[in-house]
């Protein structure tokens, strides 16, 4: 039997129609759902539920629905409240039921919460509308660092230097964001500190500090700098201070990033004459190359489970998102239309976001680490690129 | 739109103050020639061949640091994802080292730049390596490596913004920038 409606909730500002516009879209981008709009739920069921707080859930195995999700929202002295029953079709019954409450300042939290939930009822794991994805834009002529929530909401510029400002890359607890940017007529890496609200030089070595990378555990930062006219990944500690060189040898060593654990490093070098995927262990000792299949694969980025490397290499002519195993075995080619770019994986590592060129412009797109369910992410007039998954910013 | 303008026309209103600084400073025994003969002062310079007249200052948006070019020092081209000289850019740091060894205090900036294929990192790699390359020529024809800086640009800063082949040749180079006179 499902619980009563309780309190007096009032609608305010967020009309039913606006909320169910809301939660459909943000459910439906997550690529689990096929929604059926209230609307199309026979105007008898609605009746039944809103009059006598009945639900007959076999009726709705009808529509072809697998759960019914019931919510109630509004706001009351500065305080907005979303109210949601979870039903489980095939089981009969209410599987979740749930009161979320936040500053009506800061609805887009509340909905954030509230979605986390239902796809953590559903999925066994929590969502990710509490994650943002940081990006280059050139919405101002120049190259600053943005971010934009998972669901496409709140769009925030973080820089604005009027500079070139590039990879952005988000630290492992989501307070920090290191970026390189040529403000002082070199390649230099900064940090933004959120915490404190401020911006500060991290490394500032003449010639490149770029590709920043952080350890899992957060204390260091993999960076490709210059060394002896060619480029190699070092290690520098949280102040900045080198603490070893991770790569030698032959060639360029550049773009690191660390497996899950921390205890390997995936990276390009051109040592065999063209950019490829190598493997070593995070104090540079047994290098071994991953990519064999294209002359040029760049850009990449281990996933989260740990099981694949995601890049972005050239196939046909065109650069294209890939993931490989980490035997080297199998390949999969994730996109097919335009050039694409330094692909990143969300956190739980079900989604890829990459940037993709075409004619009409550059852009941050989101799909299954499968290929599956494309979407555009960034809507505005800049070129887009470089997207960095934040960690979840919300305690669970 | 508006700071590329306001770039333009601060350039303009430098060209004769220049043209009087750079004189003043290499003849010092020549009489300085009156602001009402300014005309004829770049005249004259021309004929003795002084070749820094139109070296205006440049800067970058949002890049710390004033910046002149000079006529003599010539792009040069590179194949796609390759820093090798070849030997049309040979010839052309030939007489551009002949200027720099003419011109002893010039401090020169070699910037890097590539094609927009790629990552952006990996382009930032090859355009230092460009660089490199670029400096290490000037360095065995007699100039002072003290006086050659390189910075990379990778592919942000294409020459021309178009997406196609004769627009990725032109955007793979090594441009001279002078820091300091």
């Amino acid at each position: 039997m499902p619980p009563r409606w309780e309190g007096n909730i009032v609608p305010k500002s967020i009309t039913p129609a606006l909320f169910e516009k809301r939660v459909t879209h943000d459910l439906w981008i997550t690529g689990f759902f096929n929604i059926i709009s209230g609307q199309e739920i026979p105007s008898s069921l609605r009746n039944a539920y809103l009059a006598r707080n009945q639900l007959n859930l076999k009726s709705f195995r009808a529509l072809g629905a697998e759960f019914v999700l019931a919510t109630t929202s509004g706001v009351s002295q500065g305080i907005f409240t979303i109210e949601s029953h979870l039903y489980d079709v095939a089981m009969g019954k209410e599987i979740a039921g749930y009161r979320l409450k936040g500053s009506a300042r800061a609805k887009d939290r509340v909905f954030h919460a509230f979605e986390n939930k239902i796809i953590y009822f559903i999925t066994g794991s929590n969502g990710l509308f509490d994650t943002k994805i940081a990006f280059v834009s050139t919405q101002t002529g120049n190259k600053e660092i943005y971010t934009i929530d998972f669901d496409g909401r709140n769009r925030k510029r973080i820089t604005r230097n009027g500079s070139i400002n590039l990879s952005p890359r988000w630290s492992p607890d989501g307070t920090k964001i290191a970026f390189t940017s040529y403000i002082r007529r070199n390649p230099d890496l900064y940090i933004i500190d959120f915490k404190v609200g401020k911006i500060y030089l991290f490394s500032h070595r003449t010639g490149l500090n770029v590709a920043p990378a952080w350890s899992p555990d957060g204390k260091y930062i993999a960076v490709t700098m210059g060394y002896a006219s060619r480029s190699q990944i070092f290690l520098l500690n949280m102040r900045g201070k080198k603490v070893r060189q991770i790569t030698k040898g032959w060639g360029d060593n550049l773009s690191a990033s660390w497996s899950p654990d921390g205890k390997k490093i995936a990276f390009v070098s051109n040592r065999t004459g063209r950019p490829q995927i190598y493997i070593m262990n995070a104090d540079g000792t047994g290098v071994r190359r991953l990519t064999f299949r294209g002359t040029y694969n760049v850009a990449p980025v281990w996933s989260p489970r740990g099981d694949r490397i995601a890049y972005s290499g050239i196939i046909d002519g065109r650069f294209q998102i890939c993931t490989v195993t980490l035997d080297g075995s199998t390949i999969r080619v994730l996109t097919s239309i335009g050039n694409n770019y330094t692909p990143c994986w969300s956190p739980d590592g079900r989604y890829i976001a990459y940037c993709q060129t075409t004619k009409r412009g550059s852009d941050i797109y989101i799909m299954n680490f499968d290929g599956n369910f494309k979407r555009r992410l960034t809507h505005d007039r800049g070129r887009n690129s470089m997207p960095s998954w934040s960690p979840h910013l919300e305690k669970p | 739109m508006k700071t590329r303008k306001l770039g333009i026309l601060v350039a303009l209103l430098m060209v004769p103050l220049f043209l009087t600084v750079s004189c003043c400073t290499k003849k010092a025994v020549k009489p300085t020639p009156t602001t009402g003969e300014k005309g004829n002062q770049s005249v004259s310079a021309q004929q003795k061949g002084v070749q820094e007249e139109g070296l205006t200052k440049k800067k970058y948006p949002g890049i710390q640091g004033e910046f002149m070019e000079s006529k003599y020092l010539k792009d040069i081209h590179f194949d796609f994802d390759k820093y090798n000289i070849r030997p049309d850019a040979a010839a052309i740091l030939k007489k551009s080292a002949k200027y720099l060894l003419a011109h002893p205090t010039y401090k020169i900036q070699i910037e890097g730049h590539c094609d927009e294929r790629g990552s952006v990192e990996y382009n930032l790699v090859l355009g230092e390596r460009r660089a490199n390359s670029a400096k290490k020529f000037l360095v065995n024809l007699g100039v002072d490596p003290s006086r050659l800086s390189t910075i990379s640009y990778g592919k942000e800063m294409p020459l021309d913004p178009r997406h196609n082949e004769e627009a990725w040749a032109k955007n793979r180079r090594c441009h001279f920038i002078i820091l300091e006179k």
